[in-house]
């Protein structure tokens, strides 16, 4: 197995309903504005034409909003990309809305489109479909942001030269009016070394 | 009959999430699935729901629903001749 040095090509960050594509401002919000409606809003800006981003849940169009502004950065994305996300929640925004559905008295059927959102991987389902990807993907459930694991976790499969040496990856954790996102792109050509260290700056905005 | 279709087209655009649509973008006849709205099996899925929900019409024969649900006109039809 071939080891190299991985270097991040792009990154974008949403939280406080602020987003912040290679720390560069691209949206901002009011902090009290309701996170639905900072999406949506953050939707209307990139200027997409995408209904189906109406229907996801609130993890999905969060990671769709940031991969689609990692792409316009940095190129379009390999088709063998990995993709290794990673969040404290899992899916339980939709979770919870379908055990509502489920056991809400007198519901006769609950919702097939909540239903679909139950599980966090469907999220790159998503962005897989928007940007044909094909590739493999895994979704990690930690207690918080964890690169100490992320770091060497990507660096181990992009060695297996499986991936086209390319893979976005990121924190994406969301709750019912929370979003903490940080996604990164790396690669061979990118301009910040992909080292826990580096990864920690971004997180906490050191670097901007 | 009229005044279904105009109460069905307000019902799909809300229960399927479709925000850049009116009621009044929305023809009777324009095809629900392929090029007309582009509708997809979820869909599908969430209108037989609704006609269960909203009008107490139980859909069991899938190849039934590729008829009811080829247009607002036919779901209103279907609806008007089996509503309990």
């Amino acid at each position: 197995m071939e080891k190299q040095n991985y270097t991040i090509r792009s990154y974008c960050s949403i939280r406080d309903r602020s987003i912040r594509v290679n720390g560069n401002n691209f949206f901002d919000a009011d902090p009290s504005a309701p996170l639905g409606d900072f999406l949506k809003s953050a939707y209307r800006k990139l200027g997409v034409d995408y209904p189906k981003f109406h229907k996801m849940d609130g993890l999905c169009k969060a990671i769709f909003i940031a991969a689609e502004l990692i792409t316009r950065e940095s190129g379009p994305y390999e088709q063998h990309m990995a993709l290794l996300f990673a969040n404290r929640s899992s899916s339980y925004l939709s979770d919870n809305r379908h055990a509502n559905d489920v056991f809400m008295p007198g519901n006769p059927v609950a919702s097939p489109s909540t239903f679909v959102y139950t599980l966090p991987n469907i999220a790159m389902g998503e962005i897989s479909i928007r940007h044909q990807l094909q590739s493999e993907n895994v979704f990690f459930i930690f207690d918080s942001y964890l690169p100490e694991f992320l770091v060497p976790y990507a660096n181990a499969t992009l060695d297996s030269q499986r991936f086209e040496r390319s893979a976005l990856c990121g924190w994406t954790e969301v709750t019912e009016e929370t979003c903490d996102l940080l996604l990164y792109r790396i690669g061979a050509s990118g301009y910040l070394p992909h080292s826990i260290a580096q990864l920690e700056r971004l997180y906490n905005k050191e670097d901007e | 009959m009229s005044e279904l279709t105009q109460e069905l087209k307000a019902k799909i655009i809300a229960q399927l999430n479709l925000e850049d649509l009116t009621v009044a973008d929305l023809d009777d006849h324009t095809p629900l699935f392929g090029d007309g709205l582009g509708l997809d099996s979820i869909d599908a899925l969430e209108l037989i729901v609704m006609l269960d929900k909203s009008y107490g019409i139980k859909l069991s024969d899938p190849k039934e629903g590729r008829k009811v649900f080829e247009t607002i006109q036919t779901m209103a039809d279907f609806i008007e001749a089996n509503r309990t």
